[in-house]
C-alpha cells in the first residue's frame, strides 16, 4: 500500500472514529488539539488505526502519534516491515 | 479468609499466601508481552530480598519510601518489600506531574526511593531522599533472605495521597489493620478463586486498584495480569487471550467493550447502522424493552467470540453512578459489581453485584464499615477501616471527624433493606439566588433526552457571586444543530418542578471531564467554564 493511499484510508478511519470531517487538516496538524481530542478519545482512535491496519504502536511512544504523517510513516514502515 | 483475620501485616499475609498457593502464578504480564510471570512463592522471596536490602542500606523502622513505579508485576513486589523492612510506602501514580511528586516526597519526609530506570529528575531537589533503588536492583536474585522486620497491626503500612482540582495533596494514614479490616470484609461479598484471572488497568497506586485488583485477588489464590499497555483495543484482546474473568474497569474499557456490542446489534439487526452514536442509555432502554431473547443470544455470542469467554465480573468503581452501564454488560453476559469507597476508608466502603441491587444503589455497607447518615445527609463512617487521619496535618484531621465518625464529604442514604445510594457530593452543592441549597444529582435526572449524549449540571458564577445551575451537554451524533438542543432543553427545563431547572444550556465540544474511574469532574469543569469567562471578559474589556 503506497502512501497516499495509507493517507486516504487513514482519513476514512479517523473520520469515522471522531464522527467529525478531516478535511481541512493537513498532514503536520496536531489531530488532538485540530480533533478537540481527550486522552480516552487519543487512545480509542490510536485503537481503530491499530485494528484497521492491522499494526501495533510501540506503547511507550503512544504520545508520539498525534499527526497523519507520523501515522502515515509508521504504517507505512510496519507494512514494508511485515512483508 | 482466616488467614487475612489471623495475620498482623500484609507482609504476614503474603508469607502465609505462599505456603498457601506456592507454584500458582500471583502475578503476571499480559501474553503478549512475553515477560515472565511471579509465583506466589517466588513473590514472597522477592518481597524478603528486598527488604533485606532496604534494611541493610540503613533505612530504619517507620521511614517513608516512595514507590514511583509503572503498572508491572514488581510492583506489588517492591510494596510488599518496603513494608516487610518495617517502612512506610508511599505509592505514586504514575504520570502524576513532577512538581506534584516532588510536593508529595517533601511532605511525606520521604528517606527512600523505588523507581523505575528513569531517572527521577524531578525528586533531585527533595533533600531527605538519602536512598534511592531501583526495582532491578531492589529485587535482583542474590541477597540473602532474612525475616525482614515484623509490624504490629497498627503500625502505619501505607500513606495515600489524595489530591483534588483545587486543593494541596492529603496524605491519608493507612495502617496494617486497616487494611486487612478492608480486605477480610471485601472477601465476604465477592466471589473469586484461585483460578481465577484479573486484568489490572488502573495504576496500581490507585487505593480501590490496590484492594479490589491487586491485593483482593491475591488473598483469594487468583493470578493479577498487567495489560502492559493503555490501549482499549489491546485490553479486549488480553481479556480473552489471557482468559480474564475479572477486572476494575476504566472508562476507555468500557466503551470499547460496547462498541463490539453495537457491532452485533447492528449485525442482528437491532439498530440500524446509522443510530450507531445513539447514547448508551437509549441502547440500554431498547435492549431491555424490544430485543427477543434468542436474538440476544446470537449478539453475546458474537461479543464472546471477540472478548473470550471467560470474564464475568467488571468492577465499575466511580462510573457505577450511571445506571446505564450494568444492563449493558448484563447483555455481553458480564455481571457489574459496583461499590463506593474513599481513601480514608481504605478504600472500599460498600460493594455489591448490580442484579442484586437496586437500580442506583452502590451496594451494602461491608460488614465493618458502619455507616451513619449525618447532618445534611452526610455520610459518616466508623470501623477498622477507616483512617486515622492526614499525616502532619492536624488540622485536616480534626475538620475530618466529628465525634469519631469519618465525615466523606457525600450526601447519601441507606434504604430499609441496607442498600447504600449516593445523592451527590456536599462540595458541588449550589446555593441560588434565592438561597436554597441545591445539588447537581438532583437536577440532572430532569434532563434526559435521546439529542444529548452525555450531560451534567455545574454551576456558572452568576453576577452576585451566587451560583447559576446550569446544563452542560455532549450532543449526540448527528445532533449538533444548536437551535434543536436549544429548543430540547426549554422543553425539558418547563417540565422540570421550578426548583430544579438549569438556567442556561452550554454544548460541549469535547466529552464530559471524568476521573480515572469514570466519576464526572463537575467542580472542574465549573472551574474551567468560568475562568474562561472571565478571562473573555476581560479580554473584551
Amino acid at each position: 500500500m503506497n502512501t497516499t493511499t495509507i493517507e486516504q484510508e487513514l482519513r476514512q478511519a479517523l473520520t469515522e472514529a471522531c464522527q467529525k470531517e478531516l478535511g481541512p487538516i493537513v498532514l503536520e496538524d496536531d489531530l488532538v488539539h485540530e480533533l478537540e481530542l481527550d486522552s480516552m478519545a487519543s487512545l480509542r482512535l490510536l485503537a481503530v488505526v491499530e485494528k484497521r491496519f492491522d499494526i501495533r504502536f510501540p506503547d511507550h511512544l503512544l504520545g508520539e502519534y498525534r499527526t497523519l504523517q507520523k501515522l502515515v510513516d509508521f504504517i507505512s514502515t510496519a507494512q514494508e516491515e511485515a512483508l | 479468609m482466616n488467614i487475612v483475620r489471623e495475620s498482623q501485616s500484609l507482609p504476614e499475609l503474603i508469607a502465609g499466601l505462599a505456603k498457601q498457593h506456592g507454584e500458582r502464578c500471583a502475578l503476571g504480564q499480559a501474553q503478549n508481552s512475553g515477560a515472565a510471570s511471579l509465583s506466589y512463592r517466588e513473590l514472597w522471596e522477592g518481597v524478603q530480598r528486598g527488604a533485606a536490602r532496604l534494611g541493610d542500606a540503613g533505612l530504619a523502622k517507620g521511614d517513608r519510601v516512595l514507590l514511583c513505579l509503572d503498572a508491572r508485576p514488581e510492583w506489588p513486589e517492591a510494596l510488599f518489600a518496603i513494608m516487610h523492612a518495617g517502612l512506610v510506602a508511599v505509592p505514586v501514580v504514575q504520570g502524576m506531574p513532577p512538581e506534584m511528586v516532588s510536593a508529595i516526597a517533601t511532605h511525606a519526609g520521604a528517606r527512600g526511593l523505588v523507581g523505575g530506570r528513569g531517572a527521577h529528575s524531578e525528586l533531585s531537589a527533595v533533600g531527605s531522599i538519602e536512598f534511592r533503588f531501583t526495582v532491578d536492583e531492589l529485587l535482583a536474585p542474590g541477597a540473602k533472605a532474612q525475616g525482614g522486620v515484623t509490624s504490629a497491626r497498627d503500625d502505619v503500612a501505607l500513606l495515600a495521597f489524595t489530591s483534588g482540582s483545587t486543593q494541596q495533596p492529603r496524605a491519608v494514614v493507612l495502617t496494617h489493620v486497616n487494611l486487612l479490616a478492608d480486605l477480610a470484609a471485601l472477601l465476604e461479598v465477592r466471589d473469586a478463586k484461585p483460578g481465577d484471572a484479573f486484568l489490572s488497568i488502573l495504576p496500581p497506586a490507585h487505593l480501590f486498584e490496590f484492594m479490589v485488583g491487586q491485593i483482593g485477588p491475591l488473598a483469594c489464590g487468583a493470578k493479577v495480569v498487567y495489560p502492559g499497555t493503555r490501549l482499549p483495543n489491546r485490553l479486549v484482546e488480553s481479556l480473552r487471550e489471557d482468559r480474564i474473568t475479572h477486572a476494575c474497569c476504566v472508562p476507555a474499557l468500557l466503551h470499547c467493550l460496547y462498541d463490539e456490542l453495537l457491532d452485533e446489534l447492528i449485525a442482528a439487526g437491532v439498530i440500524e447502522p446509522e443510530r450507531r452514536g445513539q447514547s448508551v442509555g437509549e441502547t440500554a432502554c431498547r435492549l431491555s424493552e424490544e430485543v427477543r431473547p434468542g436474538v440476544l443470544a446470537q449478539v453475546r455470542e458474537g461479543v464472546r467470540a471477540r472478548i473470550g469467554d471467560s470474564l464475568h465480573t467488571l468492577a465499575l468503581g466511580g462510573a457505577a453512578l450511571d445506571p446505564d452501564w450494568p444492563p449493558i454488560l448484563q447483555a455481553m453476559g458480564i455481571r457489574a459489581e459496583v461499590g463506593y469507597g474513599l481513601t480514608e476508608a481504605s478504600p472500599v466502603v460498600s460493594m455489591g453485584y448490580a442484579e442484586e441491587c437496586p437500580v442506583g444503589s452502590v451496594g451494602r455497607p461491608l460488614p465493618s464499615v458502619e455507616v451513619r447518615v449525618g447532618d445534611g445527609d452526610e455520610l459518616l463512617l466508623r470501623g477498622p477501616t477507616v483512617t486515622a487521619g492526614y499525616y502532619g496535618d492536624t488540622a485536616a484531621t480534626e475538620e475530618a471527624f466529628a465525634e469519631g465518625w469519618l465525615r466523606t464529604g457525600d450526601r447519601g442514604r441507606v434504604d430499609a433493606d441496607g442498600f447504600l445510594f449516593l445523592t451527590g457530593r456536599i462540595k458541588e452543592a449550589m446555593v441560588t439566588a434565592a438561597g436554597e441549597t441545591i445539588y447537581p444529582e438532583e437536577i440532572e435526572p430532569c434532563y434526559a433526552s435521546l439529542l444529548f449524549a452525555e450531560w451534567c449540571v455545574a454551576p456558572r458564577m452568576g453576577a452576585d457571586g451566587n451560583d447559576l445551575p446550569t446544563l452542560f451537554v455532549v450532543p449526540a451524533e448527528g445532533n449538533q444543530n444548536g437551535a434543536a438542543l436549544e429548543e430540547a432543553f426549554v422543553s425539558l427545563r418547563n417540565a422540570a418542578p421550578p426548583r430544579l431547572r438549569a438556567e442556561g444550556v452550554i454544548c460541549l465540544k469535547q466529552p464530559l471531564p471524568r476521573t480515572l474511574t469514570g466519576k464526572v469532574r463537575r467542580r472542574f469543569l465549573a472551574e474551567q467554564f468560568n475562568t474562561e469567562h472571565r478571562n473573555n471578559e476581560h479580554h473584551d474589556d
